[in-house]
């Protein structure tokens, strides 16, 4: 993932530490623990990379094998190809089947709302798209997550009446997270104010990216007892940094389970995405130790 | 949408191209992509078993459309 990505001379100066919770988080976790605990879903960006084999998946496995081996090996991951185009039944049915045959029973696919409608069209007159984009999504069945919906990076305030619409007529119980990401959304309070007001009005939940270059994006504001977090790392010779950098969240997490939140979906991305599966390693790692999530170890060679 | 550009290592050499997504209501979205001002091609993304496929009917090798699609998926993610 390129955004928000830093010069690597630049990383060092950078404060990595996560701030303070946001206005909402503290209205919306009543304080104490969820009856039914926290769930959790550890997963990355892509499965179609031919450069894990023999790394992340085992020597010689096919390209029509990668989601199966995938998911054996992680229980969700964003489902960016929809962002692209709105994919086929017959596209989504066969995700489907080769996650089936992995035998992970508690894989989701956690889809990226289609360009079409973030980015095109802005938000505006699409209802037709949700429909389709909606439809086709459903034949993940049982393993389809929430919808996360990401608006162009110059998708500012300005445009608050096209979110605010488009929520209003977004079907109520289907799952949905929004990201954004220009930085007058975290910097001018009224504006930050409302957008998450109005995500908890709607009981939709907002996506953190952790990003080097872009610490604003950090809002630590939760509108519903559910995170989504977007982690960029550095990797490489930064690799120990972005594990310190995961071990303050499994800190925060820690910290807002004791307080009521019931799902982590933390997603692991580099900026460079060859060795992201060394990091949803070691996040399982953390979450498994420190927090008792139960995920299967992710066996890295 | 607004152009923008991707770095991507083509035969050893480290080359900016230049993409202009094209702002069609269509399905299929369309990228354009120019090499030091001259047009390279259209690509375009599909569904496969694979996730996302990088096609084009342009004469793209296809170790560079490869190359170009994956930075324009790292672009926009």
């Amino acid at each position: 993932m390129e955004f928000g990505r830093a010069e690597l001379s630049a990383i060092k100066d950078i404060d990595f530490s996560l701030p303070a919770d946001g206005r909402i988080t503290s209205r919306t976790l009543p304080g104490y623990p969820s009856p039914n605990g926290c769930k959790f879903h550890v997963g990355m960006g892509k499965w179609g990379r031919k450069e894990w084999v023999g790394e992340f998946y085992p020597p010689m496995t096919r390209e029509r094998d990668f989601l199966t081996e995938y998911s054996k090996r992680l229980d969700s991951i964003e489902l960016n190809a929809a962002f692209y185009s709105i994919p086929s039944p017959e596209d989504v049915r066969r995700w489907k089947e080769n996650v089936k045959a992995s035998g992970n029973k508690n894989f989701l696919f956690f889809p990226k709302v289609s360009r079409s409608i973030s980015h095109i069209k802005r938000l505006e007159d699409c209802d037709f798209l949700v429909k389709i984009y909606l439809e086709a999504m459903a034949e993940l069945g049982e393993y389809r997550g929430p919808s996360f919906l990401q608006v162009s990076d110059n998708f500012n305030p300005k445009y608050f009446e096209s979110l605010k619409n488009f929520l209003e007529s977004w079907p109520t119980g289907e799952k949905l997270f929004v990201e954004v990401r220009h930085s007058e959304w975290f910097s001018d309070t009224a504006s930050r104010i409302k957008l998450f007001d109005l995500l908890a009005k709607h009981q939709v939940g907002s996506v953190m990216t952790d990003a080097s270059a872009r610490r604003d994006c950090l809002h630590m504001e939760l509108p519903t007892p559910e995170l989504f977090v977007r982690f960029i790392g550095n990797g490489g010779t930064h690799t120990d940094s972005d594990f310190l950098r995961v071990d303050e969240w499994v800190d925060r997490i820690s910290s807002w389970i004791d307080n009521g939140l019931e799902t982590v979906n933390f997603f692991c991305h580099q900026h460079d995405e060859v060795g992201s599966f060394e990091l949803g390693a070691y996040v399982t790692e953390q979450v498994n130790k420190k927090l008792g999530a139960g995920l299967p170890s992710i066996p890295v060679s | 949408m607004e152009p923008f550009e991707i770095t991507v290592t083509l035969e050893g050499a480290v080359e900016t191209l230049r993409v202009e997504p094209e702002s069609q209501e269509k399905e299929k979205h369309e990228y354009k992509i120019y090499q030091d001002g001259e047009f390279l091609g259209t690509v375009w993304p599909d569904c496969l078993d694979h996730g996302v496929c990088w096609f084009s009917s342009d004469e793209i090798a296809e170790d560079t459309l490869v190359k170009i699609g994956d930075a324009i998926e790292k672009y926009e993610s």
